[in-house]
């Protein structure tokens, strides 16, 4: 069972456009409200100025056009006129008092309940060519009710679609313009990222190059993310040069700079693989050297590590470069030979072994002489796994020290 | 009285005089009354008013009736009509029945199209008459006239200016009664500068009792000016200065005019020549013929 990253969310995903949308469209239809709703309580009061103005000018005009029969005492004239008067949509009665005849000329009907605002009248007045006025008449005229209530209900109707096309297309914008400015870089981004770490093909955008494209803030975080992975980047090789160290201490032997005994169970599993694949031969051999105790009892550590490191030294030119000296720890050293293509080879190599280890060495003007048990064992002859190799070859070397002594 | 005290009241009653001014009337003004206008204005003079008189409006009959019922106008010189004859026995308008074109208004000579200029030849009496379509203009009282006598007439809006032509020659009149007088003088030669196919039927003159007189405001602040144009009317009639002033401004048709022109009588159905009061109808035109 594999624990959840600390990050991982069970909910929906939603990307950032959708939040960005969802947070700006109850707002967004709240002004769009108010502003339908301001615009058709203007639009009511221009329209109720625009027929107030337009009944007003009807009025002066249809007096206008009275003053002349009424000035005449032309009843019949007066009489159309108002009959002209009467039978437009938006009158439902006119009436004229003519002073010359004491007559109220009528026509339609007047409205059930008149109001100030559907009533209007005007004195009929007739200008002489001296500028003298004489009221000839009053003009009276009863408007039908105002359907300015129906006219900005389709008003606000219409205003209501085109406010929500006005949404949409406002919407879309923003998600598209979202989109472009933000969730596409930060794809770009996200792609560009992958290819830093090696996710990505060559088709994919690289950082510098997103970086260089926004003077931004997304490209304040994309510098941030930059120097931060670069930061990373130095504190793993760091990290890599750390372990390469710890695996170098780990393998090697200090003393000799030889390899300990896990390069030698790595050594020599691949020498036994390689020999069973090749159809070749190899040996092992455990080498422990002798009278090397008195020396380091004698002439202390220091002469005892002395002898070591030379004998480390002797070993590894002794054999070839393909070949593998090893230190097991103490005086005891391992040699890995391998693609021996003679049988008697292995004996030629002990023997080698044997007379680099005897030559005479100095130290600190003092010669000493040491001495080796050497104990081989051959794959895949005695055995195809370095546990049954070692104990084949720590029988070779006992029973050798054995006969010596 | 002290010789101080008489300078006083000299110099107050100067004072006084001066301020009280000419009294503004509005009176009737049209181009065809000019001597109507100067007896008006003679006889307020005579009867001892003092007035700077205005022009009314100009109106048609209708208008002018209720200018002056509601005096807005103080004075008109207009042809006596059973509506004004109605309103002065109601107290609604004062009349001063001097006839100021002397009766010739009730003679009446027909425009007519110069091209049928002839089409009366054979006309002598109000029968023959019936046969033609005469127009006048709305209101005019000689509409009644002239349908009481049984001749077609028709009322027409526009006339002053000739425009009845331009219907004479859709066929919708045959003529156009006016004046004799006024038509000779004033109306045929202003006609003829916009519609000169116009001219005037050299065969019948109809007649029939038809005065312009004087009307006065009924309003109380008009009393004065009815008062004085009475006075005034008098003693010109009677030292001969409404003749005199009368000939200075209009002039007898000349006798020529009758000779071969029939004359035909008929009926006013309103009143009769004796609308004119006895001291005033020897102003009336005689031609001989009545």
């Amino acid at each position: 069972m594999t624990a959840e990253p600390p990050w991982s969310d069970t909910r929906p995903r939603r990307p950032l456009y959708r939040q960005f949308i969802g947070q700006l469209f109850v707002p967004l239809v709240i002004a769009f409200l108010l502003a339908a709703a301001g615009t058709v309580f203007i639009g009511y009061r221009v329209e109720l100025a625009a027929q107030v103005s337009h009944r007003q000018e009807l009025v002066r005009v249809f007096s206008h056009a009275l003053v002349k029969p009424l000035w005449d005492c032309d009843s019949m004239t007066s009489q159309g006129v108002v009959d002209a008067l009467a039978s437009l949509p938006t009158v439902s009665g006119a009436q004229v008092q003519d002073l010359c005849n004491n007559l109220s000329l009528k026509a339609g009907e007047g409205a059930s309940v008149q109001t100030e605002q559907q009533q209007y009248s005007q004195h009929v007045i007739y200008v002489d060519q001296q500028g003298r006025q004489y009221t000839v008449g009053e003009l009276t005229v009863d408007f039908h009710p105002a359907s300015i209530a129906n006219a900005a209900l389709d008003m606000m109707w219409r205003y209501l679609v085109l406010f929500f096309v006005m949404l949409g297309v406002m919407m879309v914008g923003a998600i598209l313009v979202f989109r472009r400015t933000i969730s596409q870089p930060l794809a770009r981004f996200q792609a560009a990222i992958r290819t830093g770490v090696g996710f990505g093909g060559d088709d994919l955008p690289r950082l510098d190059d997103e970086i260089r494209k926004h003077n931004d803030e997304l490209g304040d975080v994309m510098r941030a993310y930059d120097e931060l992975m670069v930061e990373l980047a130095s504190v793993i090789d760091r990290l890599r040069d750390n372990e390469r160290a710890l695996m170098e201490i780990a393998r090697l032997d200090p003393l000799t700079k030889l390899g300990n005994r896990l390069v030698l169970e790595e050594e020599l599993s691949g020498a036994v693989a390689r020999a069973e694949r090749q159809q070749t031969i190899g040996c092992v051999m455990l080498i422990d050297l002798n009278r090397f105790k008195p020396i380091n009892d004698t002439y202390g550590h220091a002469a005892g590590d002395a002898v070591l490191k030379e004998m480390a030294r002797r070993l590894s030119s002794s054999v070839r470069r393909s070949d593998t000296v090893v230190r097991l720890g103490g005086d005891e050293f391992v040699v890995i030979a391998e693609n021996l293509q003679r049988p008697y080879e292995p004996q030629v190599l002990i023997d080698k072994l044997y007379r680099a280890i005897s030559a005479p060495l100095e130290y600190d003007g003092h010669v000493f002489r040491v001495g080796a048990s050497i104990g081989a064992a051959c794959f895949p002859a005695d055995g195809t796994n370095s546990v049954t190799l070692l104990a084949h070859a720590d029988h070779a070397m006992y029973a050798n020290k054995k006969r010596e002594q | 009285m002290a010789l101080p005290i008489r300078f006083c009241l000299l110099v107050c009653g100067l004072f006084v005089a001066a301020g009280a001014g000419a009294m503004t009337l509005t009176v009737q003004n049209e181009p065809h009354l000019a001597q109507a206008r100067a007896l008006v204005q003679e006889a307020l003079r005579v009867g001892g008013l003092a007035v700077d008189m205005v022009d009314s409006p100009k109106a048609n009959e209708r208008r002018n009736v209720a200018l002056i019922s509601e005096g807005l106008t103080h004075i008109d010189m207009m042809p006596a009509t059973p509506t004004r004859l109605e309103l002065v026995r109601n107290g609604k308008l004062r009349m001063i029945p001097i006839p100021l074109d002397r009766g010739l208004l009730g003679y009446r000579v027909n425009l007519l199209l110069e091209s049928r200029r002839d089409m009366l030849a054979g006309v002598r009496t109000a029968e023959d008459l019936r046969a033609f379509s005469l127009g006048q203009n709305v209101g005019w009282m000689d509409v009644e006239i002239y349908r009481a006598a049984g001749i077609p007439t028709k009322e027409i809006k526009d006339w002053a200016d000739g425009e009845f032509a331009l219907q004479m020659e859709a066929g919708f009149l045959d003529l156009f009664p006016l004046g004799l007088e006024e038509t000779l003088t004033h109306f045929l030669p202003h006609f003829r500068g916009k519609y000169p196919q116009l001219t005037i039927d050299p065969h019948v003159i109809v007649r029939y009792p038809w005065f312009r007189f004087v009307w006065v405001s009924p309003k109380p602040e008009a009393d004065e000016v009815f008062d004085a144009l009475q006075r005034g009317f008098d003693k010109m009639v009677a030292n001969g200065r409404f003749l005199r002033i009368w000939r200075q401004y209009r002039k007898p048709p000349p006798r020529g005019v009758f000779a071969g022109r029939v004359v035909i009588d008929i009926p006013n159905p309103f009143y009769g020549y004796d609308l004119v009061p006895p001291k005033y109808r020897h102003l009336l035109f005689e031609d001989g013929a009545r």
